[in-house]
């Protein structure tokens, strides 16, 4: 990020006033967890000038705080603002971020609703209108007038198509206000195509063909993150562009239906996609490094970077400035207490590969992933971690931000 | 406009295949060269104009700059297809540098008979986001540096408006969304009733500002949304004056004491320029008709206009003509037909009678069937030509023709 920072204080929807407004819940401090991969006098040095000089990208974030009472999260989503920690932010070096607009329930039980998302997308924007740092980023130039005058580029995404439901021209309307990357689906099926927690993987569906075809001539980022590996390859090779795969990792490290084979990365990789690395709890676990952190996220980048080339992989956190452990659990609980209809299905003889390890006990002993918790510090470590590792300045710049950059150039 | 126009051919979706993607309308040309009409100026004067739109800021308060289907019957289909097609080419020779669009309006009917509703207010903003998004020549217009920048970059400044927030419904968080999603003005009500207010065309033209309504105006008011009684019958106008604690406009009115028309009486005009506020002279189809000028032109505008600015002060009157790319009158004509046939279930109410017109048409007077002068939005100009012909300074212009808009988006918009 360049110098100069243009934070100036502001807080979120500072305009309106709180309980009389819109409903106030106590945050969490956002920063709690803050922890940054320790380095000698001169790598802390050679970091900091590549922080400085280079553009850097998140591809996958939360920057929104959320209660310290974890059992108030319903509440609060239904209260329908979500609020961003621009202080934090200020802190991060990043010059964008690509912000994922997920089931936004607001309102239904389910979430991924139309109505509920263009709520939630408007809310956002209207906070980002009346301050000066994050800026929203509506193509690559707003991202490069960030860095050079110490600001950030806010880029809205969904990370899944279900709101559009059958209805095509959505895509343009999301467009039109701001959305620039779409997934194709959720790690639940929709209208495009299988999602990877699903039992029968049956990939693209002719609308998804058709949104695919629509996302191209628009010029959407098309997202594979929670896609079936049929579902990811279908669109790889169908789409015109390059796509992304916002937040994902190597299934040969974590052998989990959340991670993508080899021959999806390498396809990614041929068709110049980009895959960012992710680290929501367990997601990036390894034999090697089985307690979630810093060391087996890089393991990832790692193979991935060997695999696929060092221009195609980047960070893509999926960090939360709220208690990421917490809203698991909470979620666990809700599926069997807030009546949203979750049945358990019987066994059908199909062999599913498992999901992120979700044990209770095992969430609760990892309680966060030290170093990648939040967007603050996720790229910033990746960085650091690199300079500590002996990646040349070439190497660490496209990771941290020049592939994401590329494969903006070539879409938007 | 500043010279140095940056239009480079783009026509409205071209990023997508007509009839594939979306369906295909035949469109009216935007400009009828049998219907063009431009105040007659001296050659000296005709330089003084031609200066006059190239150094100053020209701020359209109101129109809807898209072209409109040549078969007038395709009216009410046009927006069931949901896309209305801006008419870039055009807009790129207007001489216009930033342009108040109310896009679908009263005819926003992509999902429904009465429009007006959520999902097609976000729909057409949308829509009309996204073919901006493709081009760039036009710019969507949030702050008053867009202007500035557009000005000097031989761009346009789109500014999304709605002219009623009949689609909030009920509920005030709605307009922090819109203005998100880049609104940056908007109408208390349509001609009829809402939720907020009470509209022009009800035959009960007591009703004022409800407590919702003001509601709405103090959110607004923290939002920096511009407010615009542009439909509100007179109480609610006055109600929404007192009410809001910054100045407000009416973006497409007229003088009710000497037009016949979509007009505002005296009270209001008065109390808008007394709270700082701006009335954009307006006319839509069919114009404002005064004794003088019992047919809309630009005459009669003109005439309007002088009487605004001898009531209110030059400094409180801008212009909102409220035209568009196609036959306007036919186009209401359209509507008025389906609704017949199309099951709006609207009735004629007992009691209600149509206010008569106070200027009946000499039979020697021509009526063209459209506003002569004023009739599209690349006629803007010919406003800046009147007042030449009228004796106005150059100062005096550019205040109406924009810099008084300026100076009240400078003050309202965050």
């Amino acid at each position: 990020m360049g110098g100069n920072k243009k934070y100036a204080g502001y807080q979120s929807y500072s305009y309106l006033e709180p309980g009389i407004d819109y409903k106030v819940f106590k945050f969490r401090d956002p920063l709690a967890w803050f922890w940054l991969y320790p380095l000698s006098k001169t790598e802390e040095e050679r970091v900091e000038e590549i922080i400085e000089k280079n553009i850097l990208i998140d591809l996958h974030v939360h920057p929104n705080p959320g209660p310290d009472d974890i059992s108030q999260e319903l509440d609060w989503q239904r209260e329908g603002r979500k609020f961003i920690a621009y202080d934090a932010l200020a802190r991060s070096g990043l010059d964008g971020m690509i912000d994922w607009l997920g089931p936004c329930h607001a309102i239904t039980k389910r979430g991924w609703k139309w109505h509920e998302l263009i709520d939630t997308l408007g809310m956002g924007l209207c906070d980002v209108e009346h301050q000066d740092f994050v800026i929203q980023c509506k193509n690559v130039e707003d991202i490069v007038e960030a860095h050079e005058t110490g600001r950030i580029a806010w880029i809205p995404a969904i990370e899944s198509a279900t709101h559009i439901e059958n209805e095509v021209n959505r895509l343009e309307i999301l467009y039109g206000l701001g959305i620039r990357s779409v997934g194709i689906c959720f790690s639940e099926s929709n209208q495009l195509g299988t999602g990877l927690a699903e039992m029968r993987d049956a990939g693209l569906t002719d609308f998804g063909y058709d949104c695919v075809a629509r996302m191209n001539k628009v010029g959407l980022l098309i997202d594979v993150s929670h896609s079936s590996d049929l579902t990811a390859m279908d669109t790889i090779e169908l789409s015109k562009d390059p796509i992304l795969a916002s937040h994902v990792g190597t299934r040969t490290l974590t052998p989990t239906s959340r991670m993508f084979p080899d021959d999806v990365l390498v396809a990614l990789a041929e068709r110049g996609g980009v895959l960012g690395i992710e680290a929501p709890p367990n997601s990036t676990v390894t034999g090697k490094n089985p307690i979630h952190g810093l060391e087996s996220f890089m393991e990832h980048v790692e193979y991935c970077i060997d695999l696929m080339g060092v221009e195609y992989v980047g960070v893509g956190s999926d960090s939360y400035y709220f208690d990421h452990v917490g809203e698991y659990l909470e979620g666990q609980k809700l599926r069997k207490t807030a009546g949203m209809g979750y049945a358990k299905r019987p066994d059908q003889g199909i062999k599913r590969l498992p999901n992120t390890n979700m044990d209770p006990e095992s969430l609760r002993r990892l309680k966060y992933v030290k170093g990648l918790e939040n967007p603050t510090e996720a790229t910033q470590n990746v960085a650091r971690w690199m300079v500590h590792h002996g990646y040349s300045d070439q190497e660490i710049a496209k990771v941290i931000g020049l592939n994401a950059l590329q494969l903006f150039k070539k879409v938007w | 406009m500043g010279s140095n126009k940056k239009y480079s051919g783009y026509k409205a979706y071209q990023y997508l295949e007509p009839g594939r993607d979306y369906k295909e309308f035949k469109l009216r040309k935007a400009v009828v060269p049998e219907w063009e009409y431009k105040v007659p100026l001296s050659k000296k004067e005709e330089e003084r104009f031609e200066a006059f739109v190239v150094e100053n800021i020209i701020v359209d308060l109101h129109e809807h700059p898209c072209q409109y289907p040549e078969d007038l019957n395709q009216s009410p289909d046009l927006p069931h297809e949901g896309r209305q097609f801006m008419a870039h080419e055009a807009l790129s020779v207007s001489g216009l540098d930033v342009v108040f669009d109310n896009m679908l309006d009263g005819r926003c009917t992509i999902n429904t008979k009465h429009g007006w509703d959520w999902m097609s207010t976000l729909h057409d903003l949308g829509m009309r986001l996204c073919d901006i998004a493709h081009q760039d020549f036009v710019i969507h217009c949030k702050r008053v540096s867009d202007i500035y920048d557009a000005f000097k970059q031989g761009k346009l400044a789109w500014i999304a408006a709605l002219e009623s927030a009949t689609c909030c419904e009920n509920e005030v968080d709605r307009i922090d969304v819109l203005f998100g999603l880049g609104v940056r003005s908007m109408g208390i009500c349509y001609s009829e009733n809402n939720l907020l207010g009470g509209g022009m065309g009800e035959m009960n033209l007591d009703v004022g500002l409800s407590d919702f309504g003001y509601d709405c105006v103090v959110r607004m008011n923290k939002l920096g949304m511009l407010i615009d009684i542009g439909h509100t019958n007179d109480r609610t106008a006055l109600e929404t004056i007192e009410s809001s604690k910054d100045p407000i406009y009416n973006s497409h009115s007229g003088p009710g004491a000497i037009a016949d028309g979509h007009t505002n009486g005296d009270e209001v005009l008065k109390a808008l320029s007394e709270h700082d506020g701006l009335v954009g002279i307006g006319g839509a189809g069919y114009g404002l008709k005064t004794a003088k000028h019992p047919v809309g032109s630009i005459e009669s505008y003109g005439e309007c206009l002088e009487y605004c600015i001898n009531l209110m002060g030059i400094d409180h009157v801008g212009c909102g003509p409220d035209s568009l790319y196609g036959d306007h009158q036919a186009h209401y004509a359209a509507f008025a037909r389906r609704s017949k046939i199309d099951g709006y279930g609207h009735y004629e109410r007992p009691g209600k009678k149509r206010r008569p017109g106070r200027f009946p048409k000499p039979t020697d007077v021509v009526d063209p069937g459209y506003v002569r002068g004023v009739e599209n939005p690349n006629e803007f100009v010919n406003i800046a030509r009147w007042m030449i012909k009228h004796g106005y300074s150059d100062e005096e212009m550019a205040k109406v023709m924009g810099k008084n808009a300026l100076k009240l988006l400078e003050r309202v918009w965050p």
